[in-house]
């Protein structure tokens, strides 16, 4: 324990990327306890494909380039939506179901630059957007996937920033 | 202080919803809502509408929050309604740019009933 602390600190990189995991760690838990009032915690890697329909992803231009992408199931988006909404999901449309995903991923991001980089770090990125199709994602190498079970749901979260 | 017509400018419906729910539970349960999706859709509001107070994001399409909230400040009409940004702070302008073109508070999302009772210093 005593060697693998030394090592950490004489690492820059190892270190940005302990930092990497406990910003996007607390910034998805913050975000739907605060949003959702939904208790997430992080897993280990989920040895099981995670079923989702569409991807929702949202790209950032400072202060470092980077991407963060949502694999939602649809258990876990009906979780969301019915949460914040107060509403059963057959009741909402469409729209409001998209809008209600890509607001979740805006407020995370937000979160997690906060967390990363600090509150006065100058941010830019885009709008939220919805993927039907993952090549974008899967296809590049770079993204680091974190796992989390949202109240018995599994999700993954899927970011490249900076040098990870 | 009361604020009895209150303006949200936020491309998401669903920010809009958590705004307008949060403000209600700090207190402001009398106030008249309106909304508006982006900020030049919030311009054409105020033409020939009065309000109290706006609560703006900044990243929204077509007009974005900082380019909103500038014009606003140069138009005599409007230049005096007080402004809270509500954002994420995806944006290319900073807390302290946003405080000299007169913003009056700015609170980070996601938005609590606690957060808009600090910024706005209502005790209920």
């Amino acid at each position: 324990m005593k060697n693998k602390k030394l090592k950490n600190k004489a690492d820059p990189k190892l270190k940005s990327e302990f930092q990497l995991r406990r910003a996007v760690g607390s910034s998805v838990v913050k975000t739907l306890s605060d949003m959702a009032f939904i208790d997430a915690v992080e897993m280990p890697d989920h040895g099981e494909q995670i079923v989702f329909s569409h991807v929702i992803h949202i790209d950032i231009y400072e202060p470092e380039k980077g991407e963060i992408a949502l694999f939602l199931p649809s258990e876990c988006k009906k979780l969301i939506i019915e949460n914040i909404y107060g509403e059963d999901w057959s009741t909402l449309h469409a729209t409001e179901i998209d809008d209600c995903l890509l607001e979740i991923l805006n407020v995370l991001t937000g979160n997690f630059l906060n967390e990363y980089c600090g509150k006065d770090a100058r941010h830019n990125i885009s709008l939220p957007e919805l993927l039907f199709d993952d090549a974008k994602i899967s296809g590049n190498n770079g993204f680091v996937d974190f796992y989390f079970d949202a109240e018995g749901i599994p999700f993954r979260v899927s970011i490249c920033f900076g040098n990870h | 202080m009361a604020y009895k017509k209150i303006l949200i400018v936020d491309d998401s419906a669903t920010a809009r919803m958590i705004i307008k729910r949060c403000f209600e539970i700090a207190g402001f349960h009398d106030s008249q809502y309106h909304e508006a999706e982006d900020g030049l859709k919030a311009v054409s509001f105020l033409k020939t509408n009065s309000v109290d107070l706006i609560l703006s994001d900044l990243k929204m399409p077509k007009m974005d929050g900082n380019t909103f909230i500038r014009k606003l400040k140069m138009t005599e009409g409007t230049k005096n309604i007080p402004v809270v940004v509500i954002s994420s702070m995806g944006g290319d302008i900073t807390e302290t740019q946003l405080q000299e073109v007169g913003v009056k508070a700015i609170i980070r999302k996601p938005l609590s009933p606690e957060k808009v009772v600090h910024a706005l210093g209502v005790k209920k």
